[in-house]
């Protein structure tokens, strides 16, 4: 077991590394506590459509990874989410662009909730009868997000800033795709991507370090072998984007606009690609958020309210800035934010913000200490970036006004993209 | 003051403000803590207030306005990091001395800020439509509770906000800093701070002295109402008056009844309309202690909904009828503590729970509460299933195309 401290935040880390590839990451945090989170994840996600494995190629529908997820939880005996809750434990799963997470907080039973956790993940019960009777619930799960506008103009927007890669399709897929889901995808996928090497299982708050250790010895013994995993591959993306402008007339309460930059993926080590995230993602807050000149006269001039907001996505071969804005002045906003992102928006880019945000980002990241949820979360997410959480302060450290300002070229009218849902 | 010491890695300070719930004064309550946390004197503007916050390692205010039976609550809870972690000294200090100014008997609004705030919440109201789920709510709230103060927006009707005047504002203003209840909760490693400076900032508590009144009104036959509009899915929200509150004996065996109905993923509602039926994604049951109701929500495949509703009817009636099992008693019994265990771990949760504790005189300790939960019998949550009557069903749908 390597045992790490980061002084910084008091914070121990445990890392068993078992033979089949497999780590265990804990973090624990002493009495008094009552929670103990745990999630076991595997770096395969919305995005991971395409794959080798065994100089064979393999292509998914849309949404597999999302309905994997659901049916990990089929058991011959019954439902995985039935049973931990009749342990009193709360479990869930996530499937994002890059990866898929289960997971469960208790409060007792840690040992026996761990056990059946890695149970249910290496019990894949899939067959045709429990896919198919899936199928109606996940397309209500769909449904509910087509009810949602906002939802709705995103996925327009990525499919507008996207010709292939498959960014541009929901994380659940299409109400047409799940239709071409069978249980012969899913067990293939399963044994693609489900490998032992491909697991991290990290265990926060109330912990039993000596029990772990010995179910993760026993563990290893059942399973000692490392299984080959397959190798997602992406399809070529063009650099400018597929349509331009779109705007359509809908029956809402008011005009809502998203504005999306399509940034060109480099080739980067994983240290270099978390700082670049951090870099784009300062350098939008100078310029948008909310202690910045152009978001206090934006609310001033009553062109945006309060659901106005930036963000960024950096997902495997695909990064963007997306920008969503609701005005009754949407001509005025438009006009003054395009300039503002291609032109005049780099003189806002100063020492004194720059340096006030490096202060958020560290504020940030220690309110996320604070919950052990969100703490696994993030680790797990750092880790299969292939680096650590606690490494990002000091990437942070290393981040300088020059880069920020450097990024905001990125933003040109040649790789935006725009959609404006007008109130008819 | 109420002072929480434990080894988080932020720091809390939160006050609460109580009155009387009131619908002339809804659209105060909502709109003057946005109003407080926005501006202060030493920091004018929004930007300037902001800025500052991002000096603070990015503390923040949250704030919100509910309701809890016949009281409205304003809360502002200031969230700051440990200063001993990013080693700056003055931080707490500088904290205090702005939250200090957002409670100011004789500050004064930024009438710039406050017609900001109008506008959105006018277009909020405007845009409630879009939002088909929070839509849905409203209308289900307003035919559920009807004339009862619970039908009545939190944030006052699209009328009150545009009749709203900042004097208005600033006069009620006057009269909760002076007069109203208000409670004062530290919360995180307390032991480096000097509480008597902070009571002189902060102030000291009021404790309530308004009796707190727990009712509704008495069942009637059952209500439907079903709206149209452009959807996928028909959004179910069905209410049932169950007459037992936070205060009563059954009050453990009841929240146990909701568990077992839609309270978590073994639930009745989840394992028959979800797993077996394959009606619906999401099916749940809440019980507002408050007010004594359960309700339960559900977004429906469209095509089948004359089927779930009648589903979820006869599953709600066999409840009643026939009881629940042992193994689904023993099985909720230990998800409601493991849920409030965890909820132990939530700085914010321990905040606000502390707030609540003290305001109506709850003492007891974790082991007391888990083993009044352990002593609810079957025959308790029978009693409790049986007390439910069905109330209103309201339907916002799509068009069917099947």
């Amino acid at each position: 077991m390597i045992k790490k401290y980061y002084q910084d935040f008091n914070e121990h880390v445990y890392i068993i590394k078992l033979k089949n590839g497999m780590q265990v990451h804990v973090l624990p945090k002493d009495d008094p506590y009552y929670s103990t989170y745990v999630e076991l994840s595997v770096p395969y996600g919305a995005l991971d459509l395409s794959y080798k494995l065994n100089n064979q190629s393999f292509e998914t529908p849309y949404g597999t990874a999302h309905f994997l997820e659901h049916k990990m939880f089929a058991m011959p005996d019954g439902d995985a989410f039935m049973k931990f809750s009749s342990m009193g434990l709360d479990s869930n799963a996530m499937t994002s662009y890059n990866q898929t997470s289960y997971l469960f907080m208790a409060t007792e039973h840690v040992m026996e909730g761990l056990d059946y956790l890695l149970e249910m993940v290496d019990t894949p019960f899939i067959h045709d009868e429990n896919v198919e009777s899936e199928k109606p619930i996940i397309a209500e799960e769909l449904k509910m997000y087509l009810d949602d506008p906002n939802t709705m103009m995103h996925n327009q927007l990525m499919e507008q800033l996207y010709h292939h890669h498959p960014i541009r399709y929901d994380i659940g897929g299409t109400l047409d795709s799940i239709k071409d889901i069978t249980s012969k995808t899913l067990n293939d996928i399963y044994h693609a991507y489900y490998v032992r090497s491909n697991r991290l299982i990290v265990i926060a708050g109330k912990v039993d370090l000596k029990a772990v250790q010995a179910y993760f010895k026993a563990y290893e013994q059942r399973y000692p072998n490392r299984d080959e995993k397959a190798v997602t591959r992406y399809p070529v993306e063009p650099k400018r984007v597929r349509v331009k402008s779109c705007v359509e007339k809908k029956d809402i309460g008011i005009s809502k606009m998203m504005i999306g930059f399509k940034l060109q993926p480099k080739r980067l080590s994983p240290r270099e690609q978390i700082k670049r995230e951090m870099v784009m993602s300062i350098m939008i807050n100078l310029l948008l958020g909310s202690s910045s000149s152009m978001y206090e006269r934006l609310l001033a001039e009553g062109l945006i309210n309060q659901n106005f907001s930036v963000g960024t996505y950096f997902e495997k071969k695909a990064e963007c800035v997306i920008l969503y804005a609701e005005s009754n002045k949407m001509t005025t906003f438009k006009r003054i934010m395009t300039d503002f992102l291609l032109v005049s928006g780099e003189t806002e880019l100063k020492e004194d913000a720059f340096n006030r945000y490096l202060k958020v980002y560290m504020g940030q990241l220690i309110y996320a200490l604070n919950n052990v949820e969100h703490k696994a979360y993030l680790y797990g997410k750092y880790f299969h970036m292939k680096s650590s959480l606690f490494d990002v302060v000091d990437m942070l450290k290393e981040v300088t006004l020059d880069d920020v300002k450097q990024s905001f070229k990125e933003l040109k009218k040649t790789n935006m993209s725009l959609l404006l849902h007008k109130k008819a | 003051m109420i002072v929480l010491h434990n080894d988080f890695k932020t720091i809390q300070f939160a006050l609460f403000f109580v009155d009387v719930d009131d619908k002339k004064y809804a659209v105060h309550r909502f709109m003057l803590p946005k109003l407080m946390s926005a501006t202060t004197k030493s920091y004018p503007t929004r930007q300037k207030l902001n800025q500052k916050m991002e000096e603070l390692y990015g503390a923040y205010i949250k704030v919100r306005t509910e309701r809890m039976a016949n009281l409205s609550v304003m809360s502002l809870v200031l969230t700051c990091v440990d200063p001993n972690i990013v080693k700056d000294a003055s931080l707490l200090d500088q904290a205090l001395a702005l939250f200090h100014e957002v409670i100011e008997e004789e500050r004064i609004f930024n009438e710039d800020v406050f017609n900001d705030e109008k506008r959105m919440l006018i277009e909020q109201w405007e845009t409630l439509k879009d939002k088909k789920r929070a839509y849905a709510r409203e209308q289900f709230l307003h035919h559920f509770f009807g004339d009862d103060l619970y039908a009545y927006p939190i944030s006052g009707t699209l009328r009150d906000i545009k009749k709203l005047k900042l004097e208005d504002v600033e006069s009620y203003y006057k009269d909760m800093i002076t007069n109203q209840v208000k409670y004062i909760v530290i919360n995180g490693r307390t032991d480096q701070l000097d509480i008597g400076h902070i009571e002189r900032m902060l102030g000291k508590t009021k404790a309530l002295n308004i009796p707190f009144v727990t009712t509704f009104r008495e069942p009637r036959e059952v209500t439907y109402v079903t709206d149209n509009t452009k959807m996928q899915q028909a959004i179910v929200r069905m209410g049932y008056i169950l007459k037992i509150y936070r205060h009563d004996k059954l009050y453990d065996a009841a929240v146990l009844l909701d568990t077992i109905l839609g309270g978590y993923p073994e639930s009745r509602l989840f394992k028959i309309i979800r797993e077996q039926e394959g009606l619906c994604y999401d099916i749940a049951s809440g019980y507002d202690y408050y007010k004594g109701v359960m309700m339960i929500s559900s977004g429906i495949d469209v095509s089948k909904l004359d089927h779930a509703l009648k589903q979820i009817e006869a599953l709600v009636e066999q409840l009643k009828n026939e009881g629940i099992t042992e193994l689904e008693l023993s099985h909720a019994k230990a998800y409601y503590i493991h849920q409030l265990k965890t909820s132990l771990d939530s700085q914010s949760t321990l905040t606000k729970r502390a707030f609540v504790r003290d305001m109506l005189h709850y003492h007891e300790s974790v082991e007391e509460k888990i083993n009044l939960i352990q002593q609810v019998t079957l025959d308790d949550v029978n009693q409790a299933a049986k007390m439910l009557v069905y109330d209103t069903c309201y339907v916002l749908k799509g068009e069917d195309h099947d």
